[in-house]
């Protein structure tokens, strides 16, 4: 097995799987030492194919936009990996120690384009996970979005009447 | 017969149109707002004409605009699908000034079942069982609150010139209700222009059962059976099928008699829906009228052999109903799914996408009747149905297992769908044991099984991952060298001087 180089971390959630590859032979991928040995049978523009994994048959699609996430579309269903290569996660773990980090949003993000309808809530309001703080209309039906979280209600980027565009953060909350 | 058609629509039901017509040989003739220019409907008529409007819906709205195109090539006829114009009574008006026929029921019909109200008080004199509720139209807040109160909750407010279950809200108690009036009246208003309530006693967890009838201009009036279309989500039907496994002959037949003595009272000619709510003690009553031809149409044209859109049509243009009532038998089981571009996982959201790869699934007894083609953007200017995949078996149990065999063969890639969703109500016990009612999807569903389907094939997926992963990475290696031109013309060139 001295072919067997590179590995990597592939992380979803809360489940992390480990690969390795053969450098002489990019059909075969070693997952959680698992073989896996891989034929593409078929390919379409648009990043789809057809692929046999130890002969069973997938179609995807696969949306890779940089080097450290991967998504593949399978009929019904999105998988999402976050790609960690060992320069990776020291660099990680070096940003984590210098105490800089992403300022993540907490709060409601529109899901999908559409018009504010009704904001329930004020700046200052304290509020349970799941309250239903804006009403967003889309494809000619309202969805009332709940708080991911419990906190107090931080700001207000909502304004009723006015469209939002997919991942607008409609209410930041703390 | 027509010898040309416009189809006021779009999507799967426009094609549907267009096949039936084709059939009957006339020619197609389609409109589309361009940002359809490519949608199958606009590609696959005879003829497609470009419509304008400050949205594209409101183009598929434009009545004026609509009927001067019909006439200016020379369209005997318009056929208003489902949605959009079919239950405008003014532009079935329109048309019958116009001198084009408008292949539906005459304004009166669409008129008064139109308005839930009115209807209802039509059906009460025509001794149809209706579901206890208001008679009148409530604009006033309070006047609504107290007859709340006098019908008792739960309670179900509704859209007066609605359908589709918009502007529909469900109200359990006094404290909710004034949250949920405002909150229909809002979606009623976006919806259909109107925003005028009525309340309806909110019978608990009934099954939706609805008779397809259909009239001709020579006072014939037939039902075709019924479909179940209990499988709703949000008061929008996800599964229908045809026959329904609650019902008897006995209760078919009383069933299919009152539908037949309600599309009389109202004079009505063309193919329309009574849908009725059946309760646990199997008593039916009218809910409303669809003075249309239905999305899920396609079950009953199945367990009849009777072509309801190429119907439609034959009786538009003068044609007796080739059949009578006892020339209609039923035979097998026929399921519709349909396929929306939701995600299930995340509280069925719409899922804006192209659909990068399509591959239907075929064979005896599937039907898809789509409007899609590989390669289609899911728009958000319209619902996000992408089709309707059909099942017809010997019996339910055959049905439901092509049903869930073609999901399986389904491949939709590019957006999200909810197919897994749908195999995994035909593996749930409940469904197969049709034991089941409106409150299946919130109350009796597990979405937990979902997440296990995801998590079947996620070892697979993961290797397929790192495959990609180390297959690009692999390219990326090789740096592309800017290539020396070829020089072949002036060597050519040479080559002939030379001679």
């Amino acid at each position: 097995m001295n072919n067997i180089q590179e590995e990597i971390k592939l992380v979803s959630g809360d489940k992390t799987y480990s690969a390795a590859f053969d450098h002489t032979d990019t059909s075969k991928v070693f997952l959680d030492e698992k073989l896996y040995e891989f034929k593409v049978l078929k390919e379409y523009n648009d990043n789809v194919s057809v692929i046999s994994v130890n002969n069973k048959v997938f179609t995807v699609k696969i949306n890779q936009d940089d080097r450290d996430s991967i998504e593949i579309l399978t009929t019904g269903f999105g998988y999402n990996y976050e790609i960690k290569t060992s320069t990776s996660s020291l660099l990680e773990q070096f940003v984590r120690q210098s105490g800089k980090g992403k300022n993540k949003v907490n709060g409601i993000v529109a899901p999908m384009p559409g018009m504010v309808v009704k904001v329930n809530c004020a700046v200052g309001d304290q509020i349970l996970e799941n309250d239903k703080l804006v009403i967003v209309e889309a494809m000619k039906m309202e969805n009332a979005l709940g708080s991911p979280l419990s906190g107090t209600v931080k700001k207000i980027n909502a304004i009723e009447g006015k469209a939002v565009d997919k991942g607008t953060v409609l209410i930041e909350i703390e | 017969m027509f010898k040309k058609i416009l189809v006021a629509n779009r999507g799967e039901i426009a094609i549907r149109v267009m096949n039936a017509a084709r059939e009957l040989g006339i020619e197609t003739y389609a409109v589309y707002h361009e940002v359809d220019k490519q949608s199958l409907h606009t590609i696959s008529a005879d003829y497609a004409l470009e419509i304008v409007g400050d949205t594209p819906k409101q183009a598929y709205l434009d009545a004026a605009q609509i009927i001067s195109l019909a006439i200016e090539h020379d369209c005997e006829a318009i056929h208003p699908g489902y949605g959009f114009l079919s239950e405008n009574a003014s532009f079935s008006k329109a048309c019958k000034n116009a001198e084009i026929k408008f292949i539906g029921p005459n304004e009166y019909a669409i008129e008064v079942m139109g308005n839930k109200t009115a209807a209802r008080e039509l059906m009460q004199k025509a001794g149809v069982p209706i579901v206890p509720g208001t008679k009148e139209r409530i604009t006033n807040l309070d006047l609504a609150k107290e007859i709340a109160n006098e019908i008792g909750y739960p309670i179900l407010l509704k859209a007066a010139a609605g359908g589709g279950g918009k502007g529909m809200r469900k109200v359990e108690k006094e404290s909710e209700f004034i949250d949920s009036y405002d909150a229909a009246q809002r979606e009623a208003r976006n919806a259909f222009g109107d925003d005028t309530i009525y309340i309806e006693k909110y019978i608990v967890n009934p099954k939706h059962i609805e008779i397809q009838v259909l009239a001709d201009e020579h006072g014939n009036c037939i039902h075709l059976a019924e479909r179940d279309c209990s499988i709703q989500r949000r008061h929008q039907k996800v599964i229908e099928e045809a026959p329904s496994t609650v019902l008897d002959e006995k209760l078919r037949a009383a069933m299919g008699k009152v539908a037949v003595d309600a599309a009389k009272a109202c004079q009505y000619v063309n193919a329309g829906t009574i849908e009725f709510l059946l309760d646990k003690d199997k008593n039916f009553y009218f809910l409303e009228m669809n003075t249309r031809l239905q999305v899920e149409h396609p079950v009953s044209e199945l367990i009849t052999g009777v072509d309801l859109a190429k119907e439609q049509i034959k009786v538009a243009a003068g044609y007796p109903l080739p059949f009578e009532q006892e020339d209609i038998v039923i035979s097998g089981h026929a399921i519709e799914a349909r396929i929306y571009a939701e995600d299930p996982l995340n509280n069925f959201m719409p899922d804006i996408g192209t659909i990068s790869y399509l591959r239907n699934p075929d064979g005896i007894g599937v039907r898809v009747d789509g409007g899609i083609e590989r390669g289609d953007e899911v728009s958000i200017n319209f619902d996000p149905m992408l089709a309707k995949l059909i099942v017809f078996g010997q019996d339910r149990e055959e049905a439901i297992e092509k049903m869930d065999a073609a999901l399986s063969s389904y491949k939709v890639v590019g957006s999200r769908t909810v197919i897994p969703f749908l195999k995994a109500v035909m593996q749930s016990d409940r469904f197969r044991n049709h034991y089941f009612d409106t409150g299946f999807i919130e109350s009796d569903f597990d979405f937990k099984v979902l997440d296990e389907m995801k998590e079947n094939d996620e070892e697979y997926v993961a290797a397929i991952a790192a495959f990609a992963y180390n297959k690009n990475k692999n390219k990326k290696k090789v740096t592309p060298v800017n290539p020396t031109p070829s020089d072949w013309k002036s060597k050519r060139l040479n080559n002939m001087r030379e001679f």
